[in-house]
């Protein structure tokens, strides 16, 4: 059974918040660390008591650790060696093989994210933005008495209009296909997939390959753990209205445009599904809109392209393994919403999300490396993921369509990376441990 | 199913089935002034046999008839060398495109040009120090006119010779039962070597592929235990007793062990398995479309 009192929220809900803040910080000394940790905890919900009282609530806090962050609270050389090597290095030391290359470079991000002195993050989701207001006010009072722990950098979190659906600010419906984690008593929607093992989310736990292994030392620190990814992407929202524009004279084709890199109308509706026009109906409906297969439904990519980004980040019935690679996502939109019909108007608008999951360079950084940024996936030849990869207008995006394929040559970025980083999501135990560091030795 | 559909069969065009150089001289096409997409899609279809369903005459500077043009296919060009009609500088795709002018660009070909072999001079330790990819596990090994490979040779724990004999029959099985069972390597060819040097046995394994290694570490990892590959790694010394749960250590071994090439050939270089298996399907493709039209 999954012990959902121990298992920091985030990873098992998903809160009704309409804004929120992420606060970046950097622990100048350890004691000074723990006396933050030892007030925040506090507020740091469990996946139990968010399934309790989610409704009532109006805010929801998280916490997790850089390795830098884990060193400076306190945590022995022996214990840190324990971690992967890849949580080890971070994500800045990993940027090439993600593809943080060029613009995206981790020189280019902002907030002091591509820094060492980036240890923590407090992760706020607010239920409105008096609430945010409130909780903030704390939180700077609390850091103002915690000696050296200092704010490197905050993201305000905006839920971007409709408001009654998620979305990106590109238009996309968010939140479809999400993996279900046995022991959760959640029913997978169809074509979503059995329920997958805990461990391959959650540290502990047995996962899709057998008994847990490998974990990092002490167990309190590991158990019930995760490791989460965060990517702050910028979205240019005028460069891809601009590009649907000068390649679909009409309304319907540029919405076709718009589905054809997703491989999902914006409403949601697959187009394995919704091969021909739209369908927010199906798009709205859960029990349907993640219903579908690619090897026998949708061999060659004449409904969803090879290359779209749906089809890289879950190839489905069409990879190996697939068991071994999901990813539990979570996260919001910032930044103003851009009106229909405005011009371009420069303020940086994007997603700030968590890829979440038991394995960072199995999960996280093979989609990101193999899926994403592959120029040959699928023998494509030279392509990369339309939406998240790294494009720096050299490369093309190839639409199958009888009889006769649309190629565009030169797909420019939709997507700037502004700052990431590897944490590790301690369960509830461990973050009193890390708080109590010092009465342990 | 109208011949005209058979002709656009989704693996023919997902295959990228050419209109190459030589089937536009077949057409008459070397002058592409004032060609449109149309009138190139009509002289193919013509030549395959198909305006006879169109019941559209044909073009005078062009084959005269259905019935040359039947000949003229069955005597040459399409029924030819099936890697040419698959990764010819044109696709048959890009042809349209270039014809309706949108641009020229070959990207498919770009990693080099199948019909020049090619040789390729490499450094010591395997890497071209001035442009090292960087992997998940560490840096790759360059891929040649050969494709990604490795060769790894290992020390065999005394006395088990006979282990690896009864595996390849093991394998020969696995394979024969489930002919895709290694497809997600994206292999070419994998040979396994015994040799002695000095009274002692080396194990060599040499694999050649269109991936480099580090892509699908894992899912080597699982094909590994679930084909019982690893008996065989298991009879080496020094392989890691925890390598079905420690991707890492497995990788550490291999790459200990991984002899780079200094020098690889390719006669037709970076033709992936996958392009050569579709090549062939395409030239299948053609020659039951020939016997249908007897």
């Amino acid at each position: 059974m999954l012990e959902n009192e121990d298992i920091q929220h985030i990873l098992l809900t998903r809160t009704p918040a309409l804004t929120g803040r992420y606060e970046f910080l950097s622990f100048r000394n350890a004691a000074g660390g723990r006396a933050w940790l030892s007030a925040i905890r506090e507020k740091a919900q469990s996946a139990a008591e968010v399934m309790a009282s989610v409704e009532k609530d109006k805010r929801w806090v998280t916490v997790a650790f850089t390795w830098n962050g884990l060193r400076a609270l306190g945590v022995d050389e022996e214990s840190l060696a324990t971690f992967p090597e890849e949580f080890k290095q971070g994500m800045v030391a990993r940027a090439e093989m993600l593809g943080d290359t060029g613009e995206n470079h981790p020189d280019n991000w902002v907030g002091g994210l591509a820094s060492p002195d980036l240890h923590a993050i407090a992760i706020l989701f607010a239920r409105d933005a008096a609430e945010r207001a409130r909780c903030l006010t704390e939180h700077d009072q609390l850091v103002a008495v915690c000696e050296g722990v200092e704010v490197l950098s905050t993201l305000d979190l905006e839920a971007t209009p409709p408001f009654d659906y998620a979305h990106d600010h590109f238009g996309y419906r968010d939140r479809l296909s999400q993996p279900v984690i046995e022991g959760t008593g959640e029913v997978p929607t169809p074509g979503t997939g059995a329920p997958l093992k805990a461990g391959e989310f959650i540290l502990g736990y047995p996962d899709e390959d057998g008994p847990p292994a490998n974990l990092p030392q002490p167990e309190i620190l590991s158990r019930n753990g995760s490791y989460m990814a965060y990517r702050c992407l910028q979205e240019h929202v005028g460069r891809f209205r601009d590009f649907l524009r000068e390649h679909g004279k009409t309304h319907e084709e540029q919405e076709l445009i718009a589905a054809k890199l997703m491989g999902r109308w914006r409403s949601g509706a697959p187009l394995t599904l919704a091969p021909e026009k739209d369908d927010p109906a199906l798009g709205a409906d859960l029990q349907r809109n993640n219903d579908f297969n690619y090897k026998e439904m949708d061999p060659h990519g004449y409904a969803v392209p090879l290359g779209s980004h749906m089809r890289r980040m879950n190839p489905r019935d069409t990879a190996a393994n697939m068991n071994r690679r999901r990813m539990i996502r979570r996260g919001a939109t910032y930044g103003p919403h851009l009106p229909e019909d405005a011009p371009e108007d420069g303020v940086e608008r994007g997603i700030a999300a968590f890829v979440i999951c038991g394995s960072l360079i199995r999960q996280f950084e093979f989609a990101q490396n193999v899926w994403a940024n592959d120029r040959n996936f699928h023998e494509l030849g030279n392509e990369r993921d339309p939406i998240i990869g790294a494009q720096d207008g050299t490369l093309e995006y190839k639409i199958p369509k009888r009889p006769i394929r649309k190629k565009i040559t030169g797909l420019p970025a939709f997507t700037t990376v502004r700052g990431g980083a590897y944490f590790f999501l301690p369960g509830i135990k461990a973050l009193r441990y890390l708080a109590t560091l010092d009465e342990v030795h | 199913m109208s011949h005209n559909q058979a002709f656009f069969e989704p693996e023919l065009i997902t295959a990228r089935v050419t209109a190459c150089e030589a089937t536009l001289r077949t057409l008459g096409l070397v002058d592409h002034t004032g060609l449109t997409a149309e009138i190139v899609a009509k002289k193919i279809l013509e030549l395959v046999g198909v305006a006879r369903c169109r019941g559209e005459g044909t073009p005078s500077n062009t084959v005269k008839s259905i019935h040359d043009c039947k000949s003229h296919v069955t005597g040459s060009h399409f029924v030819m060398d099936s890697l040419r009609i698959a990764t010819r500088s044109y696709t048959y795709l890009d042809v349209f495109q270039n014809i309706e002018g949108k641009d020229a660009a070959m990207s498919d070909t770009q990693q080099g040009d199948w019909t020049q072999p090619a040789a390729m001079a490499i450094p010591k330790g395997g890497i071209f120090k001035d442009k090292v990819q960087q992997g998940r596990y560490g840096p790759i090994f360059p891929k040649s006119p050969a494709c990604y490979g490795f060769t790894i040779i290992a020390k065999i724990i005394p006395g088990r010779e006979e282990v690896f004999y009864e595996y390849a029959k093991n394998i020969e099985k696995a394979v024969a039962g489930q002919p895709d069972c290694l497809a997600v390597l994206k292999l070419h060819y994998l040979r396994w070597v015994l040799f002695p040097i000095k009274g002692e046995t080396y194990f060599m394994y040499q694999g050649i592929f269109d991936t480099d290694f580090d892509k699908y570490t894992e899912d080597a990892v699982a094909l590994f235990s679930k084909y019982g590959i690893n008996t065989v790694f298991e009879n080496l010394e020094g392989f890691p007793a925890d390598w079905k749960t420690n991707a890492a250590a497995f990788v550490k071994f291999v790459r200990e062990h991984q002899c780079p090439s200094f020098l690889e050939y390719g006669e037709y270089p970076y033709v992936s398995s996958d392009e050569i298996k579709k090549a062939l399907k395409v030239k299948a493709a053609f020659s039951n479309m020939l016997d249908q039209m007897q």
